[in-house]
């Protein structure tokens, strides 16, 4: 077991995604700062205590197949953490892994924000994360709108599944986007 | 502890002279405490030699496997105490997602592969299902975790009150990474290695060999000293060394590694029958 101390480092930055209607996760989001630092994203100015400890192998197979993937991939563990995206997701989140680490949900809120497409007619209301970790089950929402923090809006389609280890533990979910250039 | 190997060749037994100073049989060790307590670390063409250097009067016996491939499972069969009614036999290993451990095994032990079936061996066998997890055996306090490998595959760190063992004979840490070792968060198998006393890992490969055998389970002398120096090993002994390589190329390509990596830590190359003693 790994205990590490990680103090906060970096550029200070902050974004505002106060006007978002429909979000992936549950929580609301709000105009806050974030800071990015060498290691763990984490909050500005705290010394934070993470107990790191390794990850499954099936999430280490899941963080290396990701990095060799095209689409955007973000991947979570049971609480809804970010632990790993690949560079593909860093053009959608606007931030490097490298700069970030792992990232939490309010932190992904912060940085994004997901709404409906208003000319779209949703698959279901669930929150396809919330589908993947809670109900054990693979989740896709059609023409959603994904905002990066400079404004700039895509429409993407969602993809999230379960990750279940053969004794059926759940390790977490992995999501890809999936960008939509059609009208 | 003493940890004793008694096969330490991979993929295939690879017997004659230009293998005999580090030994030709496939995985296989032997761990003992003080109490005499005895553990197997799998089961390789050297339990059969293992099997005749048994103490009389042992009455059990733990085998672990690490994972099914034949390489490792292929000396059960010849495997003395499992044809002695008197002995109590217990072999821990993973199931797989579909199929128990005693499903596993019978793929071997069962015609036309083996004669002799699972459920007709005369001993008193009890069969563990080793996922994740902690358990003890005598003095031992087992850790198990799944590693990188193809099928399901585990790794053990053994403690005593005297020592620390990791045991990952077949891994493949470096799969996938676009450079190694990543941190330790990352890099399957650190938990199970960490701060060990002795770690035996896979050294199948030289760097040179690697990429055309990416995928396949197993680590290069390199990556296994690196992740030895990510762990915090005090001691790594290379294991699972290719069958295609004699003692001499193997000796080579052992310095050609330790000379490039310049560990901080001992490096002593696993042999059949040269033991390590942890206390």
């Amino acid at each position: 077991m790994l205990t590490e101390k990680r103090k906060g480092q970096g550029t200070e930055r902050a974004f505002n995604c106060s006007d978002t209607r429909l979000s992936l996760f549950r929580r609301p989001l709000a105009a806050v700062h974030f800071r990015h630092g060498q290691g763990d994203a984490q909050h500005a100015g705290l010394l934070m205590t993470t107990k790191i400890v390794q990850q499954s192998v099936e999430m280490i197979l899941v963080r290396q197949l990701a990095s060799y993937l095209f689409v955007p991939v973000l991947v979570f563990d049971t609480t809804g953490t970010v632990v790993f995206y690949n560079e593909p997701a860093e053009r959608i989140l606007g931030v490097r892994f490298e700069e970030t680490g792992r990232i939490d949900r309010e932190e992904v809120d912060r940085l994004v924000e997901l709404s409906d497409d208003p000319s779209a007619v949703l698959e279901n209301s669930e929150r396809p994360l919330d589908v993947a970790l809670q109900q054990r089950r693979p989740a896709h929402a059609r023409r959603w709108l994904l905002r990066r923090a400079d404004r700039v809006r895509l429409q993407v389609e969602l993809t999230v599944f379960p990750i279940i280890d053969h004794e059926e533990r759940l390790l977490g979910a992995m999501a890809m986007f999936w960008e939509h250039h059609g009208p | 502890m003493r940890v004793t190997p008694y096969g330490v060749r991979g993929s295939l037994a690879a017997p004659g002279p230009s293998t005999a100073r580090y030994g030709g049989n496939t995985s296989c060790v032997r761990v003992t405490d003080l109490d005499g307590t005895v553990l197997i670390l799998d089961a390789g063409t050297g339990i059969r030699s293992l099997a005749l250097e048994l103490p009389r009067g042992l009455s059990r016996v733990d085998v672990l496997l690490t994972h099914l491939h034949l390489d490792h499972i292929i000396g059960l069969g010849f495997f003395a105490p499992l044809y002695n009614s008197a002995m109590e036999v217990h072999i821990w290993g993973p199931a797989s997602a579909t199929l128990s451990l005693e499903a596993r095994l019978r793929r071997y032990l069962a015609p036309p592969l083996f004669p002799v079936l699972l459920r007709d061996l005369p001993c008193r066998l009890e069969l563990h299902h080793t996922g994740r997890g902690r358990f003890s055996i005598g003095p031992f306090r087992i850790w198990a975790a799944r590693i990188c490998h193809p099928g399901p595959t585990v790794g053990y760190r053994i403690e005593t009150d005297g020592g620390s063992l990791a045991y990952l004979p077949d891994h493949e840490p470096a799969l996938g990474a676009r450079r190694f070792p990543l941190d330790p968060e990352w890099t399957s198998g650190f938990e199970l290695a960490h701060d060990v006393d002795l770690l035996l890992h896979d050294a199948q490969y030289t760097r040179e060999e690697y990429p055309g055998h990416a995928g396949w389970g197993h680590s290069t002398m390199h990556d296994a000293l690196a992740f030895g120096r990510l762990a915090g090993v005090r001691h790594l002994a290379p294991f699972h060394y290719d069958p295609g390589r004699d003692d001499d190329a193997l000796e080579k390509a052992l310095d050609v590694a330790v000379s490039e990596t310049k560990p901080d830590f001992q490096v002593t190359p696993a042999a059949e029958g040269r033991s390590f003693d942890l206390d």
